[in-house]
C-alpha cells in the first residue's frame, strides 16, 4: 500500500491500516479454492504384497481414491436437493407423453440397465450418435453429455425432449402435459405457485394446444415456425415453466447415488479403519490397481475418488473415415454452451455469477479440443456396456485391450508425450486391469429413486399416478 | 460486528482515496478482454476489498521477467493447488525501477503442459487489487505432469512475461 504521511490525522491512518489487513485477509479467504481437502494417508505398513513396490506418489493416488465426497452443490437450480422437485421430476423421468413416439428420459435411461440402454448408440425416436451415458451419480458431473455440452443436468434435460431423434417432442407439449394433468399440475403448483396465467387459456388461444420449440439446426420445422409465431411473452411464461420442470429433472436425477463401493472398504482398510475390508479387493484386482496409478498411467485422468477429471481428452479414435478423429466434440460443444439461453451464466439460472457461471463464461476455445470427449467416471463402470462415446467397445476387456494396444487409434499429436502409449500388460495384465475396473462398482441407487413410480410392482412413494392418455398425441 | 466493518471500511477507502500516488502514464496496450485486470485501484464501483493488497506468505514463489523489469511473487490461495479443481493465484509485481505498476497496465495469467501440447481450458480472470497486487481466478489443472504458468505484463505497448514450472502430481 502506498500511504503518504498524512500528519494532521494519524490516529485516522493507523486505523486505516490496520482495517485493510483485516478486510485482505477476508478476502483472500473468500477467494480460497474449493476442495482443497486432501485424503488421510495410508499406512505403508498395511499394503499388501501387490502394492509394496508402489513409491509414496503412487501409493497417494490410491489415497485419493476413496472415500468419495458428497455431491457438490448446484447453485443454478435452487430445487437441486428439493425433494419435493426431486418427486416432480422422478414422475417427469419415467412420463412417455412428452414425446409423440412415446419416447420417455428412462427409455435410454433403464433403471434396469444402469439407467443405460446398452446400446452402442443411444435410440429414442430414431438412433443418435452417442452412446447414452448412465444417470447414476451424475449429479457429480462438472458437464454433462460426452462432449460437456451442457453444464448443468437441467440445462441437459431439454435437449433430449427436443432433439428430432430422442424423445422428438417439444417444450410446448412438455408444459401442457404437465398443465393437463391434475396430479403433476398440483405438485407443478406446490413448489411454484400457481400455474402461469399466460399458459391457462384453452381452445383457440391455447398458446401450448400446438407443438412449438425454437428452431436449430436439427429442427427447421413446423413446429419452429409456430414458436416464432408465439408472442415474446408467450415464449417467455413458456421457457420459464420449462425451465422449473428441467430443475425438477435435475433434482431427480441428483438422486440417483452409487454407494461405497469394494474399492472404498479397500482403501479404508489401509487406512486402519475397523471398517474396511482388506480383502475387499482379491490379488488379481490389487494387481490391476498397481497398473492403475503406476505403469498404466490410468491414474492421470480418471482421478481422485470420482475417477475422473471432469475434463476432456481425445484418445484419437479414429472416424466413420478410418483414418482420423472427425467429431469436433469438446470444440462445438464449447460454443454450444456458451451460447446456451439455459446455461449457468444465463438469466434462467439461480445463480449466474456463481463459480459454475464464471467458468462457463471463461471458457476456452482453442483448437486441441476438437475430437475430444469427457473422462468417463469409471465407478460403475462394469455396469454401462458398452463402451466409449460412440459404444464402439463391446466389453470392458475390449476397453483395456485398446489402451493396452492402442489399436484403432490415431497418432496424434496431444499427449504425444508419455500419456497415451501402448501399455503391452498382455493378457495376464490386462485381465488384473478389468478386475480392479470391476471392483468399482457401488452399491446401486435407492430403490425408492431407481423405479418407475408407474410400475404395477412399485408400492409406497412416490405416489402411484395413472399414466393419463394424451388426445394430442393419440395415445 | 458488521456494522463496526462497514464503519472502518469506509474509514480505509478515505484513507487510500486521500493517499494515492499520481499515475503512472498510461499504456497503449489492448483493448480489455477476458483474462486481462480489470478496474484498477480507485475505481469508481470498485468495493473495498479490491482497493486492500493480497498479502502473500514468506513461502511464495518468486520470478523476474525476461528483461529484468519486473520481480513477481505469487502462491495459490488457499495454499495447495487442488486436484483438478478451479483454484486462484495471488501475486504480487515489483518494478525494478521502483515505479509502481501503471493503473492501465494489463496483466494476463496462463498456464499450459508444454510436453502435452495443451493449456488450460479457461481463461483465467485477472482482478487487480491494491499495492500492485493481483488475484487470477479460474486455473484449473486437469493433468498431472509439468505445468508451466506464465504472468503476463504489458506496459506502454511493452509485454514482458514472468514464467514458473509447476509440477503436478
Amino acid at each position: 500500500m502506498n500511504f503518504r504521511p498524512v500528519d494532521s490525522l494519524p490516529v485516522l491512518r493507523v486505523l486505516a491500516l490496520a482495517c485493510c489487513a483485516v478486510l485482505a485477509s477476508a478476502h483472500v479467504a473468500m477467494a480460497s479454492p474449493q476442495a482443497t481437502q486432501r485424503p488421510a494417508a495410508l499406512d505403508p505398513a498395511r499394503l499388501p504384497g501387490e502394492l509394496s513396490s508402489l513409491t509414496p506418489e503412487e501409493v497417494n493416488r490410491i489415497a485419493r481414491m476413496s472415500p468419495m465426497a458428497g455431491f457438490p452443490a448446484d447453485p443454478t437450480n435452487r430445487l437441486a436437493d428439493d425433494e419435493r422437485a426431486a418427486e416432480l421430476g422422478h414422475l417427469l423421468f419415467f412420463d412417455t407423453r412428452f414425446s409423440p413416439r412415446a419416447v420417455s428420459c428412462a427409455t435410454c435411461h433403464d433403471p434396469k440397465k444402469h439407467f443405460t440402454d446398452g446400446l452402442p448408440l443411444a435410440r429414442g425416436v430414431g438412433e443418435t450418435t452417442r452412446n447414452a451415458p448412465t444417470v447414476v451419480d451424475a449429479g457429480r458431473r462438472r458437464w454433462v453429455g460426452w462432449d460437456g455440452k451442457f453444464d448443468s443436468l437441467w440445462s441437459q434435460a431439454l435437449a433430449p425432449i427436443e432433439n428430432p431423434v430422442e424423445m422428438g417432442g417439444d417444450r410446448t407439449t412438455f408444459v401442457r402435459v404437465v398443465r393437463d394433468d391434475p396430479a403433476l399440475r398440483a405438485r407443478y403448483e406446490a413448489i411454484f405457485g400457481a400455474w402461469p396465467a399466460e399458459l391457462e387459456a384453452r381452445g383457440a388461444s391455447d398458446p401450448l394446444a400446438t407443438p412449438a420449440r425454437p428452431a436449430s439446426n436439427d429442427t427447421q420445422d413446423s413446429a419452429a415456425t409456430r414458436w416464432s409465431e408465439l408472442g415474446p411473452a408467450t415464449r417467455m411464461a413458456i421457457d420459464h415453466a420449462t425451465v422449473q420442470l428441467l430443475k425438477s429433472l435435475g433434482a431427480y436425477q441428483r438422486t440417483l447415488r452409487s454407494g461405497p463401493a469394494p474399492i472404498d472398504r479397500f482403501v479404508a482398510a489401509l487406512r486402519g479403519d475397523p471398517a474396511g475390508d482388506p480383502e475387499a479387493l482379491d490379488a488379481s484386482a490389487r494387481r490391476g490397481l498397481a497398473i492403475f496409478v503406476a505403469r498404466g498411467g490410468c491414474f492421470q485422468c480418471h482421478r481422485g475418488a470420482n475417477f475422473t477429471d471432469e475434463e476432456f481428452h481425445s484418445l484419437g479414435l479414429v472416424g466413420a473415415n478410418g483414418r482420423v478423429p472427425d467429431d469436433p466434440a469438446r470444440l462445438a460443444a464449447v460454443d454450444f454452451v456458451q451460447s446456451n439461453p439455459f446455461n449457468a451464466a444465463g438469466a434462467f439460472s439461480d445463480a449466474p455469477d456463481s463459480p459454475k457461471g464464471q467458468m462457463v463464461r471463461s471458457l476456452k476455445r482453442a483448437p486441441e479440443l476438437f475430437g475430444q470427449f469427457r473422462t468417463p467416471p469409471l465407478r460403475g463402470v462394469a455396469l454401462t456396456p458398452p463402451f466409449m462415446h460412440d459404444g464402439r467397445l463391446a466389453t470392458l476387456a475390449d476397453v483395456v485391450r485398446f489402451y493396452d494396444t492402442l489399436e484403432g487409434a490415431a497418432p496424434i499429436g496431444h499427449h504425444g508425450e508419455s500419456v497415451l502409449v501402448p501399455l503391452g500388460l498382455g493378457e495376464p495384465g490386462r485381465a488384473d486391469l478389468e478386475a480392479f475396473l470391476r471392483a468399482l462398482t457401488g452399491e446401486p441407487p435407492d430403490e425408492r429413486w431407481a423405479r418407475n413410480p408407474a410400475d404395477p410392482q412399485s408400492t409406497g412413494e412416490p405416489q402411484q399416478r395413472g399414466l393419463r392418455k394424451d388426445p394430442a398425441h393419440g395415445r | 460486528m458488521t456494522r463496526t466493518l462497514n464503519m472502518a471500511a469506509l474509514v480505509a477507502m478515505l484513507a487510500m482515496g486521500c493517499d494515492r500516488q499520481p499515475s503512472a502514464p498510461v499504456s497503449t496496450s489492448a483493448p480489455a478482454t477476458t483474462g486481462e485486470a480489470v478496474a484498477a485501484p480507485g475505481g469508481a464501483t470498485a468495493s473495498v476489498a479490491e482497493l486492500l493488497p493480497v498479502e502473500l506468505t514468506q513461502g511464495a514463489q518468486s520470478g523476474v521477467s525476461a528483461d529484468g523489469t519486473y520481480t513477481v511473487r505469487w502462491e495459490v490461495v488457499g495454499g495447495a493447488i487442488p486436484d483438478a479443481e478451479p483454484f486462484a493465484i495471488a501475486f504480487a509485481v515489483t518494478r525494478s525501477d521502483g515505479k509502481a505498476v501503471s493503473p492501465d497496465a494489463k496483466v494476463f495469467v496462463d498456464a499450459e503442459m508444454p510436453h502435452h501440447g495443451h493449456g488450460m481450458n479457461f481463461v483465467p480472470t485477472v482482478k487487480r487489487k491494491g499495492g500492485d497486487t493481483f488475484v487470477g481466478e479460474g486455473l484449473l489443472f486437469h493433468m498431472p505432469g509439468r505445468w508451466v504458468l506464465a504472468i503476463d505484463i504489458g506496459e506502454d505497448g511493452v509485454r514482458e512475461r514472468v514464467q514458473w514450472n509447476v509440477d503436478v502430481e
